[in-house]
């Protein structure tokens, strides 16, 4: 009779943990990172002559459901779409920049600028349109800054973000690293480590958003994280980032802390943000100051050539900033007296005062002086780098968005509470124990009957 | 399959959000009319968009020189009109002195006329565009003909040349004239039809008995000019009468490795202060002159001083001489004279002189129709790049503006598809084992 009830009992209890981790499952259905779990129950047996007696039921464990594998691919693909996010990001940013509402860009202020020097050469003595000249080039310079000011505050811009962003990676190492330390004691005290196995996985699924990550887990269920086969966190250690500042090249440099070794990174959005602000940026930035080079030095070749209207001396149109030797500005002497412009062309002693070096220098529209462009042509080619970068990203993003998606439903599948399937398993765990109820009751009447006739 | 609310949720959330983007964008291509405005947008077609608005800001700035052009013309045009009425005027005093009493006032009379006239002519032909006097040659501000205070005759103060204006791609037209043409009537017209008649040929061989060309003058000219080919060839002498009459001998040594090339070059140095320039083309010298006068160009070669026909001294080339070129009849010199004739009551000088009005009325008219033409060409220029433009408009609004019947439609699509999304997904929240609880 005692085992009767003994058994019952077991049977309630079950019941009730079944109950508790059902409840615990509906309670986090909307809880980021949880995974469902579950009883694993065994039966109870005692041997019994020739035969095992059946003893009850036992909790030897409460299982989380999870794959470890969908896990990692789901780190994978964190790591390659947030790249390309930051990337997206910044060359949005770029072309709005680089390319405005108007369409007075760069393309369209060199045309006007040259084209200005054709309206010259039909009237050479015009004032009107030599300040037209000055107006024309002033903008094109503007529009040359504005465009290296993009170019220049995206960098620091980046500087400041990869900055604050070695910070968080340490910090969430260190939180790694500290869940790695728990898991392990509780693993020593038989101790149940899912909740801490869930606040892990969470850690590394927004760390491998950060950088490129190789994540290694342990029989303990500890983490190990590399880079690229340098070793960020082993167990409970942690080798933290740092920037190494090289003035010298003006490139971002992410080495350990420890040791001092350099760490190549090339996917997160820590990848992103140095191949954007040691790589793109400056090639860009080459390919904006190659433009600038090239326009100065054609029109100042064919301006030297020429003479204005006041004297027969060779002026450049264009020199360059002496604090900075990007910047153009225009020649102080041109600036000061427009007839400066040099329209004329010596050579042609039978026509003083003809427009032929305006001619020239507005025709250099059809010469292709840049790599095999045209001005007009490099230009357009130029602002619409950000923009193509922008396209071919814009489509790998919707890709890889599409596989995250389906790894992220993947996991769903195995990890994901299922509210019907939890209350169905309320409605079972409950009748089992009004089931175990019963038992107990008829146990007590057998119990009051046999009591009854000590009576 | 296990689908749980989770999987159903980021599935709904999803296509809710694609959904959005894309009425977002519908929204923006139906607001701005415009369905690529960046790079981004379709890199292609933004590229060859900017090039199309590059192509159209080019026809814009023809079409701008065009009216330049036009509007300087329509000047020329209406100073010519303002000469011929003044030529025509003189022309009828100059008749009317003919025809007259004679007496010596209606002649000062007529004299004075004409010195008002000429200082009409004057200003007219000093008319001026933006860029300054159109008769003036290139770009000049300063007036292109004035009036000797001294001698009172009309001093040209411009230059030949012309300011071209391109009006097409490797198109240039003259706008501004050339202010001889118009004060020398007969000088351009010659070179513009027949342009060899001031240029001198040196290239016929001179014939021995056996009507060979001459063994010196052969071998000078199919050789390099090596010096050693032509015995005792070591200098070449030009004996040149210039087209005023005057004379002059050009004399070049000859070194070993003396070319064509660098004797034509030498010699043009020597040639260039007579207004001279002498090419060498596939075995023929020529020399041309830039200015006219009434005697005919001649040039000699020899391999020995000119006129000195000894032993040894053979003609280097022969000579093609142009004829004369009638230097024709300048406007205000005929004036000038035709106010001398009033002074001195030349009664036959000024009849001869009725013919010469007539030329200067029928070359300035000629100039007016040929100004009509360039007009007319520039209108049709004009047209051609309105034709472009459009042509260019259509193509570019074709790449890059909205189709606004065919987003409407996508948006009504779109607009469904979010609808169902809604509805659906509110359905299948609600559907839960709760429900039968």
């Amino acid at each position: 009779m005692k085992t009767l009830l003994e058994i019952t009992k077991s049977g309630m209890d079950v019941a009730q943990r079944g109950l508790e981790t059902t409840s615990n499952n509906i309670a986090n259905v909307n809880t980021e990172g949880y995974s469902r779990q579950r009883l694993v129950t065994k039966p109870l047996f005692a041997r019994n002559g020739l035969f095992f007696d059946g003893l009850g039921v036992r909790v030897t464990d409460v299982e989380q459901l999870r794959d470890f594998r969908i896990n990692n691919a789901i780190y994978r693909k964190n790591q390659e779409l947030s790249y390309l996010n930051i990337k997206s990001n910044n060359y949005s940013q770029l072309e709005a920049s680089f390319i405005t509402n108007s369409g007075n860009d760069l393309d369209t202020r060199v045309s006007a600028f040259l084209s200005t020097f054709g309206d010259l050469a039909a009237n050479p003595a015009s004032l009107d349109i030599r300040n037209k000249v000055i107006n024309d080039a002033e903008q094109m310079i503007d529009t040359f800054n504005n465009l290296h000011n993009s170019i220049s505050d995206q960098r620091k811009t980046i500087a400041e973000d990869v900055e604050s962003l070695v910070g968080i990676i340490n910090e969430k190492l260190n939180d790694i690293a500290s869940l790695n330390e728990q898991i392990k004691q509780f693993h020593v005290n038989k101790r149940s480590t899912n909740g801490l196995i869930d606040k892990q996985t969470l850690k590394v699924n927004e760390l491998s958003k950060l950088l490129n990550l190789d994540v290694h887990r342990t029989e303990e269920g500890q983490v190990d994280l590399s880079i690229k086969g340098i070793s960020i966190l082993s167990g409970t250690k942690v080798h933290e980032l740092y920037l190494s500042n090289d003035s010298s090249s003006d490139l971002i440099n992410v080495r350990l802390t420890q040791g001092g070794q350099g760490v190549d990174l090339d996917e997160g959005e820590l990848g992103a943000y140095i191949e954007l602000f040691n790589n793109e940026l400056p090639e860009l930035e080459s390919d904006l100051n190659d433009f600038t080079d090239a326009i100065m030095n054609q029109v100042n070749n064919l301006h030297t050539s020429g003479v204005g209207r006041i004297d027969s001396t060779s002026r450049s149109f264009f020199e360059l900033e002496s604090t900075n030797p990007n910047k153009l500005i225009i020649n102080e002497e041109i600036l000061n007296d427009v007839r400066n412009i040099a329209a004329e062309d010596p050579n042609e002693v039978n026509a003083s005062g003809n427009g032929l070096i305006a001619q020239q220098i507005a025709d250099l529209k059809d010469i292709e002086f840049l790599n095999g462009y045209k001005p007009i042509e490099f230009a357009i080619q130029f602002i619409s780098e950000p923009g193509t970068k922008l396209h071919a990203i814009n489509n790998n993003v919707e890709l890889r968005r599409s596989e995250l998606d389906l790894l992220k439903s993947q996991d769903q599948q195995v990890s994901g509470v299922n509210m019907d399937e939890e209350l169905s398993k309320m409605i079972q765990y409950q009748q089992a124990y009004q089931g175990a109820a019963k038992i107990m009751q008829s146990a007590q009447l057998m119990y009051q009957s046999l009591m009854s006739i000590l009576d | 399959m296990r689908i749980t609310q989770q999987t159903i949720f980021d599935g709904f959330m999803k296509h809710i959000n694609d959904n959005r983007a894309e009425m977002h964008d519908l929204q923006q291509d139906i607001a701005s009319g415009k369905k690529i405005t960046k790079a981004s947008d379709d890199p292609l077609k933004f590229k060859r968009a900017r090039l199309l608005q590059e192509q159209i800001r080019e026809k814009e700035g023809y079409q701008d020189r065009i009216n330049t052009a036009r509007n300087t013309l329509d000047i020329a045009e209406q100073s010519l009109q303002e000469v011929i009425n003044g030529l025509i005027e003189i022309k009828s005093n100059v008749t009317r002195a003919v025809n007259s009493t004679h007496d010596s006032a209606s002649f000062t009379a007529i004299k004075q006329e004409l010195e008002s006239l000429k200082e009409e002519l004057v200003a007219s032909f000093n008319a001026k565009d933006v860029n300054g006097y159109i008769f003036g040659g290139v770009g000049n501000d300063t007036q292109s003909y004035t009036i000797d205070p001294n001698s009172g005759t009309v001093v040209s103060n411009g230059s030949n040349d012309s300011l071209s204006l391109e009006v097409d791609k490797d198109l240039s037209i003259d706008v501004t004239q050339d202010g001889n043409f118009i004060r020398t009537t007969k000088y351009d017209d010659d070179l513009a039809s027949n342009p060899d008649s001031y240029r001198s040929y040196l290239s016929d061989p001179v014939l021995d008995g056996a009507g060979d060309p001459e063994e010196s003058n052969r071998e000078l000219r199919t050789s390099n000019l090596a010096g050693s080919l032509v015995p005792g060839l070591d200098a070449i002498h030009f004996q040149i009468t210039l087209p005023d009459g005057t004379q002059e001998t050009i004399g070049v040594d000859i070194q070993n490795d003396t070319t064509h090339e660098d004797l034509v070059s030498v010699l043009n140095g020597n040639l260039a202060p007579h207004n001279l320039t002498m090419s060498y083309e596939d075995g023929t010298y020529f020399v041309t002159s830039t200015t006219m006068g009434e005697s005919q160009l001649v040039v000699q070669g020899f391999t020995d001083a000119p006129g000195n026909f000894g032993s040894g001294n053979y003609p280097a080339f022969s000579q093609q001489a142009s004829g004369v070129v009638d230097q024709g009849v300048d406007l205000f010199n005929t004036i000038d004279e035709t106010i001398a004739n009033l002074e001195n009551q030349d009664i036959d000088a000024l009849s001869t002189q009725i013919g010469q009005f007539d030329e200067l009325i029928s070359h300035v008219t000629t100039h007016i129709t040929e100004i009509g033409l360039t007009n007319n060409r520039l209108n049709f220029l004009e047209e051609k790049h309105e034709n472009s433009k459009i042509l260019l408009n259509a193509e570019l609004s074709g790449w890059v503006d909205t189709d606004y019947a065919e987003t409407v439609s996508k948006l009504q699509r779109t607009e469904i598809a979010f609808q169902s999304a809604m509805t659906i997904h509110t359905k299948m929240f609600n559907e839960s084992l709760i429900n039968y609880l």
